[in-house]
């Protein structure tokens, strides 16, 4: 009795060791089983420093540079629908090109959701800083002036998407819920209001200049010559000389050698209202990842490019006789450039776009070509341009003509043979003349296409290539989030 | 400069015990009980319990069965388990920084830029595999003929993988990984083996099996949507396969061919039941789609179901032949049921190569293919996904056929060696299908399945070797 009761005592005593050592065990197992994300920040540490505000806003102007930002995406949406670009490279190479040029685009096309997520990714972006850098602790002028520089890239996304799509999902705040993720159209009256609440905020805060690294960011100047091209669109004429003034009263002016003004070394010159930053840095892919003159640089070219965005006979033919902004926007087979590169006569493309050229000898092999060449965005030359419309349609000729007159004088560059000064005092006649130099000043800037639309002369100008009135003033939304939303949001008519 | 310093490291923490119980050769009862803890779970989602019980009845060991000399052996077994699936990425629910942004200024220097990109799903749970057998084994004609017949039902709980979201979001990736649907696969398999030593030189074995699979999904993250996939085809938002509640996991899905266009009079003859041209943009050459609601156009709404990427049948034919000194394997094996998405055929960019079969027999001018479209199949509609890419994927192959001869022992005695045997082996010598792609051995994730997206060609190997026994 006594030896079992023994027993039964180790029994126990063995069971409540085994028991105990895996309560131990188990303890010490969940430590070991947590294993942080390795090599990875995580989100809930980011957020809490005036660094981590300062990275977040940098992540914006880095996507700025983006291949959908810069890219096919913007040829297809924003250039080759318009009369003065077309596909270009070789007839067999991305074929698609050609459906936003003939405007046979349907809403599977991939052009399409490059486009919205690059907008869409640089909106997540700036909601990510404006939702939380408002509570990190860290100098107030900084974080007012990192608010601004979101506030003015989301407008700009909202901008460029609302002229392709119309109405579209708007999102000021990252999503909370899952009930946050599929949300409908946002009428495009709503869109453009919240584009210019965030201009006159950001206008309100931002610097009119940076010096050192900061060159570049975004500026008083840029809000409001964004808030005027957006009014533009929209029609309020009043607003656009108003923004269109004040920008002309902050110092900028013309570069005078319009021939070189799209050269590296004039980058972020007087005349530079907002340009998007791109770099060649040895050693450093990730920095030197612009595609933007790359796509179309002069193919079958060492240091030249795929040869696309290609500019039309066209626009070649759109230039008054001897305006030598001609032979600085058109690359011609076959010629020499300013900078000496000899174009050989059998490159497949009669003529490229010399705006985004680089120099072949800045080519460095195993980089994109051209990777060093700032996207122009908007130029003091468009500024004036807008000021001279604004008061062209609010009934002020002479303001118009001296505004116009400043864009047309630094195009003469002295030679008084060419490009005479615009004189009518008719408001038609002078709209007119306006609309033309804003081509041709302008031209393969990514102006042209909605340009023209906002004109109303689309069905007259795009019309022989298939552009139809009531369907084609914007793309189709993509295939893919209308799919993905199962109906929440809608298809443009006629797509 | 941008260092990329992300990787993965796991731990695991299991705890196993298993019972065997037998009672007189006659019943059997094994059970088994797992919890697993993987750091790549977190809270109380971290540790899985994975319990298994099987049992088997021996029937000819029962008294009944005595007296008879048909089944040597024959058995019923059933079991019940479940397991988890480890192989699954990290912390999916973890939100991370997104470091890679590289701030370019205006003097040529550079700066840090990071952010947060992505969306993950608030909790992450196990994928589990729950299966269900069933099955008769039976032994007959003094065992040389043996057969095994099985239900099977395995469900896969909770899948993990990734599906596309809204681009509106502004994610980095557009998609999301997570626990997004449970499909089951349910089927019979038969197994039937016939062995035989005629004499002292010779013997063989033949096996046959074969397998009847249904595939279907029972529960999707998205509920009543289906969640959509573009594999390989042109436009990242062409979809091609769709998984949705009750039907195969990624099938595939658009438009329908049932033609081509062979001249202008036949697309401005195609229209709808109002008198609308349903492709007026369309050209000679190009697909001629079904408008599957009449409305007069060709669009998403046009979309049926073309195929399924999971085989239905699978089988195989094994079978080993000695006669005296040679020895002979063949080994034979097929799918039937299945569907391929060739994606290869629809040109991206204009720049990739034609295959000879699409060059040969592609439309060319009036009444030349109403099967094949002209060489335009990137442009216009054609580029869509459709029935075109979808092809049958069955095949059935010569796996392995290997001859052997062992050399005599009277010659290998005297130089000292105990065996040697010569052999030719022959791999995927002979294969048989209809697929116009390289191989129908496509593989590919649950949602991306079965799309031939630049599939490396299935190659035969022919082998020559020597084994020396010493």
């Amino acid at each position: 009795m006594k030896i079992y009761l023994n027993k039964m005592l180790k029994v126990t005593r063995i069971t409540g060791l085994a028991i105990a050592s895996l309560l131990i065990l188990a303890r010490c197992t969940d430590k070991f089983l947590d294993v942080p994300p390795q090599g990875q920040q995580k989100a809930e540490q980011f957020f809490v420093s005036e660094s981590d505000a300062t990275k977040a806003v940098n992540a914006i102007y880095a996507n700025l540079r983006s291949w959908t930002n810069t890219a096919f995406a913007p040829i297809a949406i924003e250039s080759v629908g318009s009369d003065d670009a077309e596909k270009g490279s070789d007839p067999s190479d991305a074929t698609f090109m050609n459906d936003y040029d003939n405007f046979t685009v349907t809403s599977t096309q991939g052009q399409l959701s490059d486009f919205w997520n690059g907008q869409y990714q640089n909106i997540n972006l700036c909601n990510q800083v404006l939702d939380n850098v408002p509570s990190i602790n860290m100098d107030a002028t900084l974080k007012a002036r990192y608010l601004a520089e979101a506030k003015f890239v989301r407008a700009y996304s909202y901008f460029r998407l609302v002229r392709a799509f119309g109405d579209v999902p708007l999102r000021l705040t990252t999503p909370v819920n899952t009930s946050d993720y599929n949300i409908p159209r946002t009428p495009k009256a709503a869109v453009y209001a919240a584009i210019e609440q965030d201009l006159t905020d950001a206008a309100a805060v931002l610097p009119q200049s940076y010096t050192g690294a900061s060159v570049g960011r975004a500026t008083k100047g840029a809000a409001l010559a964004l808030h005027a091209k957006v009014s533009m669109y929209l029609g309020n004429w009043t607003d656009v000389k108003t923004y269109t003034d004040l920008v002309m009263g902050m110092g900028y002016s013309l570069y005078s050698d319009f021939g070189n003004l799209f050269r590296i070394a004039n980058e972020n010159c007087s005349e530079s209202i907002f340009e998007i930053q791109c770099s060649l840095v040895l050693g450093n892919s990730a920095a030197s990842s612009s595609q933007y003159s790359q796509v179309q640089g002069v193919r079958s070219v060492t240091g030249g490019g795929w040869g696309f965005n290609v500019p039309t006979q066209s626009l070649a033919d759109a230039f008054e006789t001897g305006d030598p902004r001609r032979d600085a926007t058109i690359i011609f087979r076959g010629e020499t450039t300013t900078a000496g590169d000899a174009i050989p006569a059998t490159v497949p493309n009669p003529m490229y776009n010399e705006k985004s050229y680089v120099p072949f000898s800045l080519f460095v092999s195993g980089y994109n070509e051209g990777c060093q060449q700032n996207v122009r965005v908007i130029r003091y030359a468009d500024v004036l341009l807008m000021n001279a419309e604004a008061n062209n349609e609010l009934g002020n000729t002479v303001p118009a003509l001296a505004s116009l007159e400043l864009v047309r004088a630094r195009a003469r560059a002295g030679n008084n043979a060419i490009l005479p000064k615009v004189v009518t005092t008719d408001k038609d006649a002078l709209r007119t003349a306006i609309w033309n130099e804003r081509r041709v000043e302008l031209a393969m800037e990514f102006d042209r296409y909605f340009d023209v639309i906002r004109q109303g002369r689309a069905a007259t100008i795009f019309g022989p290539k298939g552009w139809k009135a009531n369907k084609n003033e914007v793309w189709p939304i993509p295939q893919s989030e209308i799919d993905l939303s199962v109906g929440v949001l809608t298809q443009n008519p006629g797509y | 400069m941008y260092v990329n310093d992300a990787g993965s490291l796991n731990t695991v923490a299991s705890y196993f015990g298993r019972i065997n119980y037998a009672f007189r050769s006659k019943y059997l009862l094994t059970a088994s009980l797992r919890a697993d803890g993987s750091s790549k779970f977190t809270g109380s989602n971290r540790w899985g319990v994975f319990p298994s019980v099987g049992a088997g009845w021996v029937i000819s060991q029962e008294d009944f069965m005595k007296g008879q000399n048909l089944f040597n052996t024959l058995k019923l077994r059933g079991s019940w388990g479940k397991i988890g699936n480890m192989s699954v990425p990290a912390n999916l629910s973890v939100l991370t920084v997104n470091s890679s942004y590289v701030y370019t200024g205006g003097d040529g220097s550079t700066a840090a830029g990071a952010s947060i990109t992505t969306i993950v799903p608030p909790v992450t749970y196990w994928e589990r595999g729950v299966g269900t057998d069933i099955g008769l084994e039976a032994a007959l004609l003094n065992s040389r003929l043996t057969a095994e017949i099985d239900y099977y039902n395995r469900k896969t709980e909770k899948a993990i993988f990734d599906i596309p979201i809204l681009g509106s979001l502004g994610t980095s990736g557009s998609s999301i990984v997570g626990n997004q649907a449970t499909f089951q696969n349910q089927g019979m398999e038969f197994l039937v083996t016939w062995k035989n030593t005629a004499s002292t030189d010779f013997s063989y074995s033949l096996s046959a099996n074969l397998a009847i699979n249904t595939n279907k999904v029972l529960e999707v993250s998205t509920g009543a949507i289906p969640i959509y996939q573009a594999v390989g085809t042109t436009g990242s938002n062409n979809y091609n396969t769709r998984t949705v509640i009750g039907e195969p996991i990624g099938e595939f899905y658009g438009l329908q061919v049932i033609g081509i266009f062979q001249n202008v009079g036949e697309i401005n003859a195609y229209k709808n039941s109002k008198g609308t041209v349903i492709q007026s943009t369309a050209v000679p050459g190009d697909f001629k789609y079904r408008d599957v609601n009449d409305d007069g156009v060709i669009d998403d709404k046009d979309r049926v179901v073309l195929g399924n990427p999971n085989p239905k049948f699978t089988y195989g034919f094994n079978s080993t032949w000695n006669f005296k000194a040679f020895d002979l394997t063949l080994d034979f094996q097929g799918v039937a049921g299945v569907q391929i998405y060739d994606a290869n055929l629809g040109l991206r960019y204009g720049t990739e190569n034609f295959t000879q079969d699409f060059w040969l027999n592609r439309w060319h001018g009036d009444g030349t293919s109403n099967t094949y479209p002209s060489a335009n199949i990137g442009g216009g509609l054609n580029y869509r996904s459709n029935s075109f890419y979808v092809e049958n994927g069955s095949y059935f192959r010569v796996r392995n056929a290997q001859l052997g001869y062992t050399i005599p022992s009277s010659i290998t005695d005297k130089i000292k060696i105990s065996k040697i045997r010569v052999y030719l082996n022959a791999q995927n010598a002979l294969n048989l299908f209809k697929y116009r792609g390289f191989s129908p051995e496509i593989g590919g994730g649950p949602t991306r399945a079965g799309v031939d997206v630049n599939v490396y060609p299935l190659y035969a190997t022919y082998t020559f070797g020597v084994n020396v026994t010493f």
